[in-house]
């Protein structure tokens, strides 16, 4: 009975509980067609709400993103469009359209992302433009079970089958951990509060947290920004152009 | 509630015993007679009302010419309106005309601190004889505590000229739960303005507060049309004599105010002069038209701002003409508006962002792009032309940005501009690799599990080959594998040292073993007080290896048969042993 019980409850926290509220794989796949017929139609209002509603509803697969992106700009919100363009990116970094689709944006808003381009933080950020978060976990995944076999390797063979085992072996934990630690970050990027765009148009981009403070630019709808500071209704950002300033909580939509 | 309704109290306490804090009003004042006609001998009340101010001097009418003052009373009333306490301070004079003849009565002035008022003089005609009885006096809860009135700024207009609608409620008693309902603006686009008030207003003599609510029209098409009734249904308390009810929290009289329809005559924008490219804006506008760069690489993007702003209806505005833009591609223009109020005009900002590719390189111009409006101030067309705009293109890389390159699969492209979109399966999570059920934690536990078991079974293993049986085994096999790789080496004739070495370490490494000291310990007498062996086997080994110690050191005159056949003999030495231990 208490056996049962054990098992019921790891059944229920790894998962299995939450699947039976979430929509089915069947259902997803419909919601989504149906959005993709309604874009076509140029009912970009009707398909706009079904992928929100699908992304609402937990499912994050770059096409979606990709797709409410694309319905955002229909509408003419820009900045939308980009923190969407960006979800998809972060979950698909080597795909072209989604590249495209953002360059095409940036160019039109008028500031190009340069943030984390040179320095040590363009250098943090290369893993993630070479592999999704998701594709470092397997990588981190093959590490690991390689690295256990090297391990068991290590433990029952002698000579120098076990040298090499060994090398291997710490070849392996290296990627393990590095694979794990850019899958952490690339999660973290998707789910944290460090970047935002601007989803308003002429924002006031002020010089302190508060409309007392001077006036030091205008800023157009879709511009990205970095997150530095909160305080109260305010927050302190960096531009790409590496200005600091300060906007309201409202004009930002997190990534 | 109990301490709403104190503090409520207590504030008007403080208003009524401390005036100086409900003092912020603009100091006004109003008079007036009871009649205009009075007979020699007739009296007649004098009213000044005396709004706002702190400390107000009274008026002086100790010499008025034709009159003399036969009696003075004054009352001070506070009242609450949107909850600013409003004071105001009555003085009644009744005069007794004198003598025959006209008069003018003030003007009276009033004084609060620096502020000074006059009142409008009053002119009064004193005749012989009895004066006609004057208009009997309305009522205060005579229907027009509550009135709605409309007017318009102008009543004949353009196509797309504003009106300026004013909705002016006025109240002496202030209303509850009032509902308005707009006019019918059938044949008008309309956009709100915005409300001033209240403010004290007097109307037909009497005072009133007074909010103005305006309301932008602009008309679609030509033509008769009227602006509608507006309507506003409200509750007035009943006024009683010597009531206190500042906040209308007796019960109410439900009453209904309605505006005079308006007609507006609307006329049909001139044909004469009508410019080629005018699309329907009507207003005075400007247009300033910005790139984001004056130089760009080919194939990269810039973008042109196109600017109108002014007053009229920015929402009329359609989209801009473009000119011949050769040499760049063409993006559909991005348009995005915001509107405001300048002095009861409406007006606003148009803008539109060209994205604009310049194909090669080379010196580009951007040709000037042109506006056409009507201005009904000056009853002409204007047409704004914008400036040619220079263009250098450098050398780059044409396809970075063209999204030409052709879409990938599962993409199908449907304009120019975005590639779209995506079709095709999709799974629920692609940020991780979560699995349902036990599968995650298997996947990941599992292995970790594996690799302990193992290192459990390593570890009981290596204790095992250590001590006892095991490592007495593993020992024998050590020293018979070293012993084979020194035959190994003299099997060539050659390496008869090496091979003479090889082998006595192996013999040392299996008696270290078994006594738990180094190789480099193992001599002759440490081999002889090894228990468990047998003195001849003992003596054997000590023996063995002096002599390959000796071939080792000094090989000159052995030769690698010799060296063979030690080893051999060391093999069965080393046989021996392992057997006498074994037991």
């Amino acid at each position: 009975m208490r056996l049962q019980v054990v098992i019921l409850l790891v059944l229920l926290t790894s998962g299995t509980g939450a699947a039976l509220a979430a929509p089915g794989a069947d259902e997803i796949n419909s919601l989504f067609d149906e959005a993709c017929d309604l874009y076509d139609a140029s009912e970009f209002e009707s398909a706009l709400r079904i992928f929100e509603s699908l992304v609402s509803s937990g499912v994050r697969h770059p096409a979606v993103y990709y797709n409410l992106a694309n319905c955002y700009y229909q509408q003419g919100e820009t900045g939308k469009a980009v923190a969407n363009y960006r979800r998809a990116r972060l979950l698909s970094p080597r795909d072209d359209d989604i590249r495209a689709n953002l360059a095409f944006l940036r160019s039109s808003v008028g500031f190009q992302d340069t943030t984390g381009s040179f320095g040590l933080d363009g250098i943090a950020r290369i893993p993630a433009r070479i592999a999704s978060p998701r594709e470092w976990r397997i990588v981190f995944y093959a590490a690991y079970y390689l690295g256990v076999v090297c391990f068991l390797s290590v433990v029952f063979l002698g000579g120098g089958a076990r040298r090499h085992a060994l090398r291997l072996l710490a070849v392996l934990v290296v990627i393990a951990v590095a694979g794990w630690a850019i899958a952490e970050h690339g999660m973290s990027r998707f789910t944290g509060e460090d970047e935002g765009v601007v989803v308003m148009d002429r924002v006031e981009f002020m010089s302190g947290p508060g409309a007392a403070f001077d006036e030091l630019a205008r800023l157009p709808d879709g511009v990205e920004v970095e997150i530095r500071e909160r305080s109260g209704i305010w927050v302190e950002v960096q531009l790409p152009s590496g200005e600091i300033g300060w906007v309201r909580e409202e004009s930002l939509e997190l990534i | 509630m109990d301490r709403l309704r104190t503090a409520i109290l207590a504030f008007v306490l403080v208003c009524v015993l401390f005036p100086g804090l409900a003092s912020a009003d603009e100091l006004r004042a109003e008079a007036r007679v009871d009649r205009e006609v009075v007979g020699v001998g007739g009296r007649l009340v004098l009213t000044i009302e005396i709004f706002g101010g702190a400390q107000v001097s009274e008026p002086d009418l100790e010499n008025i010419e034709g009159f003399t003052v036969v009696s003075t009373s004054r009352s001070q009333t506070l009242s609450i309106v949107n909850f600013d306490a409003v004071r105001s301070l009555t003085l009644r004079y009744v005069l007794a005309a004198e003598t025959e003849g006209e008069y003018v009565l003030g003007p009276f002035t009033v004084q609060s601190g620096k502020e000074v008022f006059e009142t409008e003089p009053l002119r009064v005609t004193v005749i012989k004889g009895q004066a006609p009885p004057p208009a009997p006096p309305r009522s205060q809860d005579d229907g027009d505590e509550v009135m709605v009135r409309a007017s318009v700024d102008k009543s004949r207009v353009y196509v797309g000229e504003q009106i300026t609608y004013n909705l002016q409620f006025a109240y002496r008693v202030r209303p509850r739960d009032v509902e308005y309902t707009p006019p019918d603006h059938t044949g008008f686009w309309t956009e709100e303005i915005g409300e001033t008030g209240p403010a004290i207003e007097t109307i037909n003599g009497k005072r009133y507060y007074v909010v103005n609510r305006q309301t932008a029209f602009f008309p679609i098409s030509s033509g008769r049309f009227t602006i509608g009734e507006a309507a506003v249904r409200y509750v007035v308390s009943d006024v009683r004599p010597f009531s206190f009810d500042p906040f209308g929290m007796t019960r109410g009289r439900e009453g209904r105010a309605a505006t005079e329809p308006v007609d507006i005559v609307v006329r049909q924008l001139p044909s004469e002069g009508r410019p080629a490219g005018f699309a329907g804006a009507v207003g005075s506008f400007s247009l300033k038209v910005t790139p984001s760069a004056n130089e760009v690489k080919a194939g990269e993007s810039l973008t042109l701002s196109i600017r109108i702003s002014g007053r009229g209806n920015i929402k009329s505005i359609g989209d801009i003409k473009i000119p011949d833009l050769k040499g760049f591609r063409v993006f559909a223009p991005k348009a995005r508006e915001s509107m405001d109020v300048e002095r009861l005009r409406v007006g606003g900002v148009k803008e539109f962002d060209l994205v604009l590719v310049p194909e090669s390189p080379g010196d580009l111009t951007i040709p000037a792009f042109e506006f056409s409006y009507f201005d009904p101030g000056k009853e002409s067309y204007t047409t704004l032309v914008s400036d040619p705009i220079d263009i250098e293109v450098m050398p780059g890389d044409v396809a970075s940005l063209d999204g030409t390159a052709g879409p990938s699969h599962g993409i199908r492209s449907a304009r120019a501009d975005i590639r779209y979109i995506k079709r095709g399966e999709i799974s629920r999570d692609a940020l991780t690799m979560s699995y349902g059920g036990v599968v995650g934690p298997l996947m990941t536990y599992v292995p970790a599990l594996v690799g302990i078991v193992g290192l459990i079974l390593s570890v009981r293993r290596r204790r095992a080959l250590i001590s006892g049986k095991g490592a007495i085994r593993r020992a024998h096999k050590d020293a018979r594998l070293g012993l084979k790789r020194a035959r190994a080496l003299v099997a060539g004739e050659t390496g008869v040292a090496e091979g003479a070495g090889l082998a006595a370490r192996a013999v040392r490494i299996y008696l270290a073993s078994h006594t738990g000291t180094s190789e480099t310990m193992i001599d002759r007498a440490r081999i002889e007080s090894i228990p468990g062996i047998q003195e001849t086997t003992k003596s054997g080994i000590a023996d063995l290896l002096g002599i390959l110690d000796r071939i080792r050191f000094a090989p000159v005159g052995a030769d690698a048969s010799q060296v063979r056949e030690l080893i051999h003999r060391a093999e069965s030495l080393l046989s021996a042993a392992h057997g006498e231990w074994s037991k």
